[in-house]
């Protein structure tokens, strides 16, 4: 929608009405464009970016991976699908928000620049033009980005010293191929080295092995989970595992609040299963939760609602209570050989890890609960529960315990 | 690779959120966690000021706005890029995020590739 009136009530209107987006007249190409990409970004949002590159968009700029970009765009939808493109090839990206920034944040060791023509402060052309008067900047290709088709924009860019452009919306495959075509290898200036995707997202140990986790779990898309960590297979598990006692009696909760007319406290559970639920890929209890959610908010009767929400917990949770049976860590079996001065000394780490609230402080108290020291079993089992609540204040005020059952080993 | 020296403190009510954003960015540096806004602010006031905050913005008692508007009314603390983390939907959370100031803003359930770019740029 295009308007003239700038009011914030006509846009409320304008929303309700189902409009996407809408221009206040008099209308730049830049807005026009960066409406559509806001448009454009909010309704990809949930697409994996591979989804929409075009086929090998690896194969257009495998040659110059490691480049470094300086980035000038204004808009952050904009910058973040730029930032997006080029650093999911391997790109690494230097960000300016405007031309201002842009000229104090050039570096001779940069490979290429992408410059925004329509930004406050200082614009893309004036922003050009004072690094194309800077020797040190020599021959380092400056990109405009522009409105497509805007034949006076691209004499303009060309005057200021800009060697190409790419249009906005961001077509990828010319993208890359306008930043393939213009970044030239030079020993003098060596890309940064990129390390390679697989090897970087792989099982490591720390990480743990997808054949941990079961093949299939009632209610969860495993693999939508796993995404939301980033391929984390030990965290995952963590995660599976304490869902059941900390979110299995959720639904029985709320309806708890609500018959004591704690709305409050019951919204704030549902949305904090909603996220629980979310990031695990248990996506129909997800969806279930997110409309209680949005019914309680709205004052609405949440009854039929709660009950099928329930429904998909008590799903979740048994399928994770009989495919995930058994302790989560492998301890040592045999207690007699225990390096105490060892003991004490990963004591002490903890004790600092733990006064900066540093989350390796969890990491510690597993190694410790693993040794399999039977006097410190219940104290540092309680230990790990609250530490895995984050509680660290609490952990801290067992060190003392702690300590004095480890001086009675010997 | 990332200087592992670099401090990112996550603040978030529910321990689950933070078990799952530290399994994502762990290996940018050292994770510190707060279970409140109170807890937040009394680590930022500390010697050593996060490099980077994930704020969650439902939390009880203060939440995430409250927290951001005093990390921006103190000076030593008003330069902390912030990522608002939240599993609230709509524009108008975003837009108000991106008015206050917010170096971000991210949605649950989390979107790893999109955070960790988004680490990238500020660390």
């Amino acid at each position: 929608m295009i308007t003239a009136y700038g009011s914030e009530e006509f846009m409320v209107k304008a929303e309700k009405f189902g409009l996407d987006g809408f221009l206040i007249k008099p209308v730049s190409p830049s807005t026009v464009v960066d409406t559509l990409m806001s448009i454009f970004s909010s309704k990809t949002a949930g697409i994996p970016l591979t989804l929409r590159q075009p086929e090998d968009p690896v194969g257009l700029v495998r040659n110059i991976r490691g480049a470094r970009i300086l980035l000038a765009e204004d808009n952050d939808m904009n910058q973040q699908v730029a930032i997006e493109l080029l650093e999911g090839v391997g790109l690494t990206v230097t960000l300016a928000v405007d031309g201002r920034e842009a000229v104090e944040k050039m570096r001779s060791d940069f490979h290429a620049v992408l410059m925004d023509v329509q930004m406050p402060n200082l614009d893309g052309y004036e922003a050009t033009r004072i690094i194309r008067s800077r020797k040190e900047f020599d021959g380092i290709p400056i990109i405009a980005m522009t409105a497509n088709a805007m034949e006076h924009d691209l004499v303009l860019a060309k005057r200021a010293g800009m060697v190409s452009h790419v249009s906005k919306p961001v077509d990828p495959e010319n993208f890359y191929r306008t930043l393939a075509a213009f970044i030239i290898p030079d020993p003098s200036r060596p890309f940064d080295r990129v390390a390679d995707e697989d090897t970087e997202t792989g099982g490591g140990t720390a990480r743990g092995d997808r054949s941990e986790l079961p093949a299939s779990l009632p209610g969860i898309d495993i693999d939508d989970g796993l995404s939301h960590l980033a391929g984390n297979v030990r965290a995952y598990m963590k995660l599976l595992r304490k869902f059941p006692g900390n979110q299995g009696s959720c639904a029985e909760l709320i309806k708890q609040f609500l018959s004591r007319d704690e709305k409050e406290e019951a919204r704030r559970m549902v949305h904090s299963l909603k996220s629980v639920a979310g990031n695990l890929g248990a996506k129909d209890l997800y969806a279930a939760a997110r409309e209680v959610e949005a019914a309680l908010a709205e004052n609405l009767d949440a009854g039929t609602l709660i009950d099928r929400m329930e429904y998909q917990l008590r799903v979740v949770v048994e399928g994770l209570k009989s495919s995930l049976p058994g302790s989560e860590v492998n301890r040592a079996t045999v207690a007699g050989e225990v390096d105490i001065s060892q003991v004490k000394s990963l004591v002490d780490d903890l004790e600092k890890l733990l006064k900066d609230d540093d989350t390796a402080s969890i990491e510690i108290i597993d190694k410790l609960y693993c040794m399999g020291i039977s006097s410190l079993d219940d104290i540092l089992s309680e230990m790990r529960t609250q530490a895995d609540s984050y509680d660290f204040e609490s952990v801290v005020e067992k060190l003392e315990i702690l300590r004095k059952r480890i001086d009675d080993i010997n | 690779m990332s200087e592992t020296s670099k401090n990112i403190l996550i603040v978030d009510d529910t321990p689950e959120n933070i078990t799952a954003l530290t399994a994502i960015i762990s290996k940018f540096g050292k994770i510190k966690a707060a279970t409140s806004g109170m807890k937040a602010l009394k680590i930022c006031s500390g010697g050593i000021k996060p490099d980077l905050i994930f704020l969650d913005v439902t939390m009880p008692e203060m939440d995430g706005w409250e927290v951001f508007s005093r990390l921006r009314q103190d000076n030593t603390t008003a330069a902390i890029p912030v990522i608002f983390v939240t599993a609230l939907t709509g524009d108008s959370d975003r837009e108000k995020a991106m008015s206050m100031g917010a170096a971000g803003y991210i949605t649950k359930p989390l979107d790893a590739e999109l955070i960790c770019s988004l680490v990238k740029r500020f660390i």
